[in-house]
């Protein structure tokens, strides 16, 4: 009986022992671990699963956008941000997204936050200038000057080269072509010699914003890597045509439509260089017959294009008292009428006649539209002529 | 043949050693980590707060697990896309709503209500006791019910379920009753930290609305269960926030009046959202039990018809809360938003649900916000902040209207913004709610809900604005003279008689006081003793003093015996600013008292 109660009470102690503070605290800290075990391998299924969901939808928004829902897009892009929420690739996305719905001040919410983390990451950058550049804030250039020093993790040249032409085309659409050619100087000093593609692009570009000079050099440039690219031929072809270089026009457009016949551009240009250097009565080098015939060609299509134009504006180029500038020119071409027949042996009858007909087709390219052909040949005649004539008998 | 047998028996015997060797090994780091323990838990001090870090720790487990249940549960009932399809909007809270009434009046009884209450009767009617089963239930019915979409948040139940953890501790430890009554504030801030990702907004909370006082003793263990589960949390989660906050830039001064308007609507919407309680829930209450079964899926299907057309009003909406905050949604679309929210997490809270508070109370803030915001913006251009930033303080401002916890609010707004410079704005909107809130609706929300179950729970914003009773205002001019201590017996009894004074108060240089009646005097005088000096014949009995600035409670043990305690300057201690006598004492507090009355 005694042995039993002994065993009971040393059960009991046992118990008591069990129940220790020592044994309860290491039991907790044993649960810990375990319950910390669990919650691991629980929140890994859940992460994983959270991460196929966003990618699920991310998937899903990028394809609306691509197929131009952009509303759609958005509402997939945020699903995909609420399974990942600080994913930058997903918050730039839906920027873009909420911009192609016009959503302008959310998308800006949001590359805002962005620039705020990354301020030197060039997308973001980017898509905040492009963003201000619709909205006609003037922080445009300040983005875009970012996104060009900005960081650009894949081919950060070519991504920089493309911002800065896009810089160039938004100075371009606001006027400032101090602004978008000191762009285009800073394009032409970043693009390597051999990279002829590029050095074309830019010539284009100069040529568009009224800089034909620059543009031929960067066509020539192109030229000394690739002597056969036909467009860094027609390129140089066309700033020749704008510079008033006729003559050197003809071969480089010639060789540009060897090269690719169906290119009508060049074909346009060498028809006008052609035809430039067949109506210029200034011409060096042609016969007497030749310029009294050039001089009379020119004078009688001033007199019929000059008609054309005001009749188009219902306006009789007789008149007694004449009240318009087309009669003015029209009176001041009759007044020339004497001298037409007396063309030969006097050359310095062609300069009168001639300023007529610059006159003429100036006034009809200003009141009528862009001219074309013959008259267009005759108006740049007369642009180079008063070029050589302003720059007096030093200049060209 | 010999050598064949022995070699068996030999590999036994060294098999047998290396056995014993083990043994004797994990006996020697048994017995260390047995004293290692023994010595952590032979002070309970220190006990308690290693016991805090363990609590912290599992809170934030029960937190992540939590968490991760609600999601789950919404993407199984709802789908993963962020407006579900009609059917399971209109179907699955409604369906839900009815396992969720089952498992709270058949199974877990207690975890109806936010929690935060009772956690506060835990802690002062029950001694820190919080049933495990609390836990359990909180976890299951609020994962249902918030999962499938009641317009509730899951901090206040993971505010219990932190609480419940540290209870069923603290009780198998069997702490001191003290300690355990502790420990189930120290748990409700752990699980409040994770749920926010946001450590010292929880400690503030449970200081300002769970225990009210900032004793060292729990702060300490408040402090580490905080950390520690926001740890826990960060380990799984990241450090992310828990709202992805846009960043705020320097307002200038004029935006404040702005500000100031956010404050005064954020205080009337509180009051909308407060008086929608106080009148629905205890009318709720009183109908017929049968009704408590199909209550909470009446409010699933109600939650479920607006959320066919708002589906973000369903569930916690911290996505939707974020998107507003980054300005996706225009002003009239964010009123309505809170307008509705507020009708949904009403309906939800009325019908018994178990689910939170915090989330939709940031949610209505942050809509309300904004739609404010928007409006400013419309007609004042150039006066006001973002809408986002409205959006932002918003969210304090209903923290410091709905729920009245002033301090907690501005911080709530810091810690999930990251963001100091908006702490101005948020200081004035929020100050201007409160007080809104508090003149018109005089019972604070969790002190509503006690009241409403027939539970007195000391409300802390009451405490709080207290007066407390100082001895400045109990301390009168002394009427006994002054008598230095180096100065004759002859001395002390010539002033004694010349002020006609029963006793005098004697100064000594050290700054210590005494007193001396005229009997004392008397018997010193006896013989030769009128030349000495009153410092050698008084044995030392100082009297205990009181600076004027004390509570007053302090001075009553002091004047407690004893004919009068003096209150001396802090600079000087030898300087007298007045005495206190317990008379005095007690008719101040009988003055306050019928002030009180008054």
């Amino acid at each position: 009986m005694g042995e039993i109660h002994e065993e009971i009470e040393r059960g009991a102690k046992w118990v008591a022992r069990l129940w220790s503070r020592e044994a309860i605290l290491l039991t907790a800290i044993a649960a810990l671990v375990v319950m910390f075990a669990i919650t691991e391998v629980v929140v890994n299924f859940y992460t994983a699963k959270q991460g196929e969901l966003a990618k699920m939808w991310f998937r899903r928004g990028d394809q609306s956008l691509l197929e131009n829902r952009p509303k759609q897009a958005v509402e997939d892009l945020r699903n995909a941000l609420r399974y990942d929420p600080g994913n930058t690739a997903y918050q730039l996305r839906i920027a873009q997204a909420l911009a192609a719905n016009n959503q302008i001040d959310e998308a800006e919410g949001y590359l805002l936050d962005l620039w705020n983390n990354q301020p030197g990451n060039g997308e973001v950058n980017l898509e905040l200038a492009q963003l201000q550049a619709r909205k006609g804030s003037p922080d445009a250039a300040r983005y875009y000057d970012n996104a060009i020093y900005g960081v650009w993790p894949k081919d950060p040249e070519q991504h920089r080269w493309q911002v800065r032409l896009e810089l160039f085309h938004y100075w371009f659409s606001h006027g400032n072509t101090a602004q978008a050619q000191a762009q285009l100087v800073a394009l032409a000093a970043e693009t390597p010699q051999a990279d002829y593609e590029h050095h074309t692009e830019i010539g284009n570009l100069q040529l568009q914003g009224g800089d034909p000079r620059q543009a031929l050099q960067q066509f020539q440039l192109a030229l000394r890597v690739d002597r056969r690219y036909a467009p860094a031929l027609a390129g140089a072809g066309a700033a020749e045509v704008a510079i008033g270089e006729y003559r050197n026009a003809i071969p480089y457009l010639q060789s540009a439509l060897r090269l690719n016949s169906k290119n009508s551009e060049a074909a346009a240009q060498l028809q006008l260089a052609r035809l430039v250097l067949a109506s210029d009565p200034f011409e060096i080098g042609i016969s007497e017959e030749e310029r009294v015939g050039r001089t009379l060609n020119a004078y009688r299509q001033a007199q019929v294009t000059l008609a054309a134009c005001a009749s188009r504006h219902n306006v009789a180029v007789q008149a007694k008292i004449p009240q318009n500038a087309f009669q003015q020119i029209w009176a001041q071409g009759q007044q020339l009428q004497p001298l037409v027949t007396k063309l030969r042996g006097n050359p310095q009858n062609d300069l009168r006649i001639m300023n007529f007909v610059f006159s003429a087709e100036n006034l009809a390219a200003t009141e009528c539209g862009p001219l074309k052909g013959k008259d267009q040949a005759l108006w740049l005649i007369g642009k180079k002529h008063r070029l050589a004539e302003a720059s007096g008998p030093g200049g060209k | 043949m010999a050598d064949r047998q022995e070699t068996p028996v030999g590999g036994s015997q060294r098999s047998g050693r290396k056995v014993d060797a083990l043994t004797a090994k994990a006996s020697v780091h048994a017995a260390r980590i047995r004293e290692l323990v023994g010595r952590l838990t032979a002070k309970e001090s220190q006990l308690f707060l290693f016991l805090s870090m363990v609590i912290g720790l599992l809170a934030g487990l029960a937190v992540v697990c939590f968490r991760v249940a609600i999601d789950t549960t919404r993407i199984w009932l709802l789908g993963s896309g962020l407006h579900p399809r009609v059917l399971p909007t209109l179907l699955v809270p409604t369906i839900a709503g009815i396992f969720v009434s089952l498992l709270v009046i058949w199974v877990f009884p207690q975890v109806r209500g936010s929690g935060v209450n009772q956690t506060k009767a835990a802690v002062y009617i029950y001694d820190g006791y919080v049933p495990f089963r609390t836990v359990i239930g909180k976890f299951v019915t609020c994962a249902l019910a918030i999962g499938s979409g009641f317009s509730l948040g899951p901090e206040d139940p993971a505010l219990q379920m932190g609480a419940g953890i540290a209870s069923a501790l603290g009780r198998r430890l069997r702490l001191s009753k003290e300690k355990t009554r502790l420990l189930a504030p120290v748990g409700a801030a752990a699980g409040l930290a994770a749920a926010f990702n946001a450590p010292i907004s929880a400690v503030l909370f449970v200081i300002e609305e769970v225990i009210g006082t900032w004793s060292a003793g729990g702060l300490g263990g408040l402090v580490l269960a905080a950390v520690m589960s926001v740890i826990v949390l960060r380990h799984f989660f990241g450090s992310q926030a828990i709202l992805q906050v846009p960043p705020y830039h320097r307002f200038r001064p004029v935006e404040l009046i702005g500000y100031a308007v956010l404050g005064v609507f954020g205080g009337f919407a509180s009051l909308v959202f407060l008086k929608f309680l106080a009148y629905v829930r205890p009318r709720m209450r009183r109908l017929p039990p049968w009704t408590f079964y199909v209550q909470p899926a009446a409010a699933g299907l109600m939650i479920g018809l607006i959320g066919l057309v708002y589906p973000q009003v369903m569930g916690a909406g911290y996505t939707y809360i974020s998107l507003a905050l980054h300005g996706q949604y225009s002003w009239d679309t964010l009123g309505a938003l809170g307008g509705l929210k507020i009708f949904t997490t009403g309906v939800a809270f009325v019908s018994g649900t178990p689910g939170g508070m915090f989330a939709p109370a940031m949610f209505i803030g942050a809509m309300l916000g904004g739609a404010v915001g928007g409006v400013e913006h419309l007609l004042l251009h150039h006066l006001t902040g973002s809408i986002s930033s409205f959006a932002l303080v918003g969210i304090g401002t209903l923290f410091a209207g709905f729920l009245r916890v002033p301090i907690t609010s501005v911080m709530i707004v810091i810690e999930v913004s990251g963001n100091y410079s908006i702490i101005v704005p948020v200081l004035i909107s929020n100050t201007i709610a409160y007080l809104i809130s508090r003149r018109y609706q005089k019972v604070p929300l969790f002190d509503l809900f006690a009241r409403q179950e027939g539970v007195e729970l000391p409300s802390i914003e009451e405490q709080r604005e207290h007066q407390v009773l100082r001895v400045e205002h109990a301390m009168v001019e002394p009427s006994f003279p002054i008598v230095r201590s180096e100065s004759l017996v002859a001395e002390a009894m010539a002033m004694a008689n010349s002020a006609n004074a029963r006793m005098l108060l004697v100064r000594f240089p050290s700054g210590r006081w005494m007193t001396v009646d005229r009997g004392q005097l008397d018997r010193f005088a006896e013989g030769d003793g009128q030349g000495r000096k009153l410092a050698d014949v008084l044995t030392a009995d100082w009297l205990p003093t009181v600076h004027p600035d004390q509570p007053l409670d302090v001075a009553i043990g002091m004047a407690q015996g004893r004919p009068l305690v003096p209150v001396v300057s802090r600079v000087d201690p030898g300087k007298l600013e007045g005495v206190l006598t317990l008379d005095d004492v007690l008719e101040t507090y009988r003055e306050a008292s019928r002030n009180e009355g008054e």
